[in-house]
């Protein structure tokens, strides 16, 4: 089930506000556990076992290494999640790579990767390193853990919840009106995002893909790579936030505009934090960090950005896409950053390197790959066609648009607005725009079957 | 205060919604859409497959909300187009674009083997019906080079005409279509020696066609339809709808196609005879642009026989029809030349 569906909306949604908020208190996890595991069903029957499988062992390992053997088990723990990780998504790219080399022949297995397999293997990893590391208690209740784990807003796209994020939450979380308010809000914005925009540029760059392609339309094209993908995922966050916060709980953001990012280290800061976090936390500071020679810390940002490829998918692009923005991060990092000091180059800069970048992560067949950077460049193609110009101007309005909220400008404003006399204004205009981008969602939604999120099979 | 507000009525959307899909009786067709929506019956048979697509369909006041999502595409993202239609002159347009060489060719071939195969001694002739994005201006719409389509069909070995004595008002507003009076405008490119004939004009009121739910903020028009006692006194038969003997099936225009009143809409194979002194047959392969030019063409012949090459393959068609003799007509619109891949043309 995903959130931008009818049936999650009119169907899901209601029947499990009202029975939450009719059941007392101590029985809503399980209220949230039993309904979490009904949305994961829909989307997937399958893999229901593993899910609950991958709960309990996290669960079992996580009061073992709280107990005795502390260090027996994290590493014991750590191997039974990366091996069913590796196992479901890479298995077959291994065997294809191994193929490839060595000419086997090997079959490939028949795997259906799980959905959200990633996020919540991720999430019992963390788990796992802060019983270890003493940051947090292991937890007593499997119905309490396992609700952290498979808690239906974050189980299948993130954000990458850690226990210690949500741990109070779970035992004791107030709900009231003000949260119930801003998760609506903070959910119709992620609906928005999601249908009125992600969706709409996807149409944008299907019907460019389908004439004859100019320079311009490879870099219109790749406009639409990172503004959808920006918009579908950090729509999706939002969505999971809002939902979280209507049950009372207080999840992390997951996107800080990125892309008014001044360099690409800083993109990388603000875009899907939870996984940046993650690495930094779990592998990067784990190996030394910075405090370390600098071979040493070039080598701690290289294994950092492979297993980041590696968490994106198993395909030779997004390898590619990794080592990419490990190279400008090492740019950056041994020159280029004292030289971004001009505002304007340094986001053309940023947005010159995310554009391609995102090329990169969208093409997962390399011949093609090659022949669209090779377009965008000029190479065998014309500079400007028809097509070209028509798609720009009748998707004018759409770019200006999504380009404009990818910056704070709308936040700024309401702010001031908010500290000015303004702020009568504001509250009375708030429900009524809330819910005119609620039904204008709605309205695209009935008008389109397309509804697929992009992040769902990482 | 206000999130209060906020929360009572985003809560009774989300609460009402569902409750009224479930408790109103299903709405068994979109006219807009002309198409069967899916109904509590074939939920049960499926639940967790067809929830979504139920919801989309029996959503309450789902053809205004529909509207309203055109009308964000058109007025906010200021798309030129919508739903692959162009609103022109307060003109529906449907997109027909880019133009498709390999089909043209495949179409010009096809057209020439035909024509030696099997028809060698036939008189014979092709009419090219321009689709209306042949009106629209070069600027801010993407159309195909008609004029490099002009040229690649002269490549047709028979005497074939491009209809470009048109204008944008013989079309309907809110469909692909012709009107049927604007045929008689080409009556005479067909054969000079087809006089003008009376017909009685009769209307059909809040038509609204095919491109209607593409940008439904054009008004519904008036269908026209011309007869007289010839037409009246035609006997169609239909190799799909045997029970049809009717030219006008006036039932239809109450149904998902108001259009298919011409001849019951798309069909493979139709004859029509009529009680005319004429001794000539003719055969028409043929779009859905035949389908309202044939009835003027009654007058002029003893037998009519349509085949549509969409539905029927033409081994399958040639089997069922005596061609000696014939007069021989092809109506095509661009929009099927540019796409002739839908044609069932084989030789094997």
């Amino acid at each position: 089930m995903i959130f931008s569906s009818l049936t999650f909306i009119f169907f899901f949604l209601p029947i499990l506000l009202l029975i939450y908020y009719i059941t007392p208190k101590k029985y809503r996890n399980l209220i949230l556990l039993i309904f979490s595991l009904i949305f994961y069903i829909y989307g997937e029957k399958q893999y229901v076992i593993l899910l609950i499988s991958s709960a309990l062992i996290n669960y079992i390992i996580g009061k073992k290494i709280e107990q005795k053997g502390r260090k027996k088990y994290l590493i014991l723990g750590l191997i039974i999640n990366i091996t069913i990780l590796l196992y479901y998504k890479y298995a077959n790219f291994f065997i294809d790579t191994f193929n490839d080399i060595f000419s086997l022949g090997i079959k490939n297995l028949s795997i259906i990767l799980p959905l959200g397999i990633s996020f919540y293997t991720f999430q019992n990893i963390s788990y796992l390193i802060d019983v270890y590391d003493k940051k947090i208690k292991s937890e007593h209740n499997f119905i309490t853990y396992t609700t952290y784990l498979i808690f239906f807003p974050e189980l299948i796209a993130g954000p990458i919840v850690r226990y210690s994020d949500i741990k109070k939450d779970l035992e004791q979380r107030k709900e009231n009106i003000n949260k119930f308010s801003y998760g609506i809000t903070r959910f119709v914005i992620g609906l928005s995002k999601k249908i009125l925009l992600a969706d709409t540029l996807y149409n944008m760059k299907t019907n460019i893909i389908s004439t004859s392609m100019s320079t311009l339309s490879y870099w219109l094209v790749a406009f639409t790579f990172l503004m959808q993908i920006y918009y579908d995922f950090s729509g999706y966050s939002d969505m999971a936030i809002g939902l979280a916060k209507m049950f009372g709980f207080n999840l992390k953001e997951n996107f800080n505009y990125p892309l008014i990012s001044k360099s690409i280290t800083e993109f990388w800061k603000r875009w899907h934090i939870s996984l940046s976090s993650f690495f930094k936390d779990y592998v990067y500071i784990k190996l030394g960090g910075n405090k370390v020679s600098k071979i040493l810390n070039i080598r701690n940002l290289l294994i950092v950005w492979l297993l980041t490829d590696l968490w994106h998918g198993a395909s030779y692009n997004f390898i590619i896409w990794g080592l990419y923005f490990f190279l400008f991060i090492i740019i950056e990092k041994l020159f280029l950053k004292k030289h971004l000091n001009n505002k304007i180059l340094s986001h053309i800069y940023v947005i010159t390197v995310l554009l391609i970048g995102f090329v990169i992560f969208n093409i997962t067949d390399i011949t093609e790959l090659i022949t669209f950077i090779k377009g965008m460049f000029g190479i065998n193609t014309k500079l400007i066609n028809n097509e070209s110009l028509y798609y720009l101007k009748t998707n004018l309005v759409l770019i200006i648009i999504s380009t404009l909220l990818g910056t704070p400008i709308i936040k700024n404003i309401i702010t001031k607005l908010k500290k000015g006399k303004h702020i009568k204004l504001l509250n009375i205009l708030e429900v009524p725009l809330i819910l005119t981008l609620f039904l204008l969602s709605i309205s695209v939604l009935l008008s389109s079957s397309f509804n697929p999120f992009i992040y769902f099979r990482f | 205060m206000k999130d209060k507000i906020k929360i009572i009525l985003f809560l009774t959307i989300i609460y009402i919604v569902p409750l009224i899909i479930f408790i109103k009786k299903d709405t068994l067709l979109s006219y807009t859409e002309r198409r069967v929506l899916i109904t509590k019956e074939e939920l049960k048979k499926n639940p967790l497959n067809n929830i979504e697509n139920y919801l989309k369909d029996q959503f309450p006041k789902r053809d205004k909300l529909i509207n309203i999502s055109s009308i964000y595409k058109r007025y906010i993202l200021k798309n030129y187009e919508t739903n692959n239609a162009y609103l022109y002159k307060n003109v529906i347009i449907e997109k027909n674009y880019p133009l498709n060489t390999q089909n043209i060719n495949n179409f010009i071939t096809n057209i020439n083997k035909i024509n030696k195969t099997y028809f060698k001694n036939n008189n014979k002739l092709l009419l090219i019906i321009p689709d209306k994005s042949y009106y629209l201006s070069n600027k801010n719409y993407l159309k195909i080079d008609f004029n490099y389509l002009e040229l690649l069909l002269n490549k047709i070995e028979i005497n074939h005409k491009f209809l470009n004595n048109l204008t944008l008002n013989d079309y309907y507003k809110t469909d692909i279509h012709l009107k049927q009076s604007s045929y008689l405008k080409i009556l005479k490119e067909i054969n000079p020696k087809f006089q003008n004939i009376n017909y009685t004009k009769k209307v059909l009121k809040d038509f609204k066609g095919s491109s209607y739910s593409k940008i439904p903020v054009v008004k519904s028009e008036e269908l026209e339809y011309l007869t007289n006692n010839i037409i009246e006194n035609s006997i169609v038969t239909h190799f799909e709808y045997p029970n049809i003997k009717n030219v006008y099936n006036l039932e239809n225009y109450n149904k998902l196609d108001p259009y298919s009143i011409f001849l019951n809409g798309p069909s493979a194979l139709i004859e029509i005879e009529t009680q005319n002194d004429s001794n000539k047959e003719l055969i028409i392969f043929r779009d859905s642009y035949a389908s309202s030019l044939t009835p003027l063409l009654l007058p002029y012949y003893k037998k009519i026989t349509l085949i549509d090459l969409r539905y029927i393959t033409l081994k399958e068609a040639l089997k069922r029809v005596e061609t000696i003799n014939k007069d021989i007509l092809y109506i095509y619109g661009t929009e099927i030349i540019n796409n002739s891949n839908v044609l069932k043309i084989n030789f094997e």
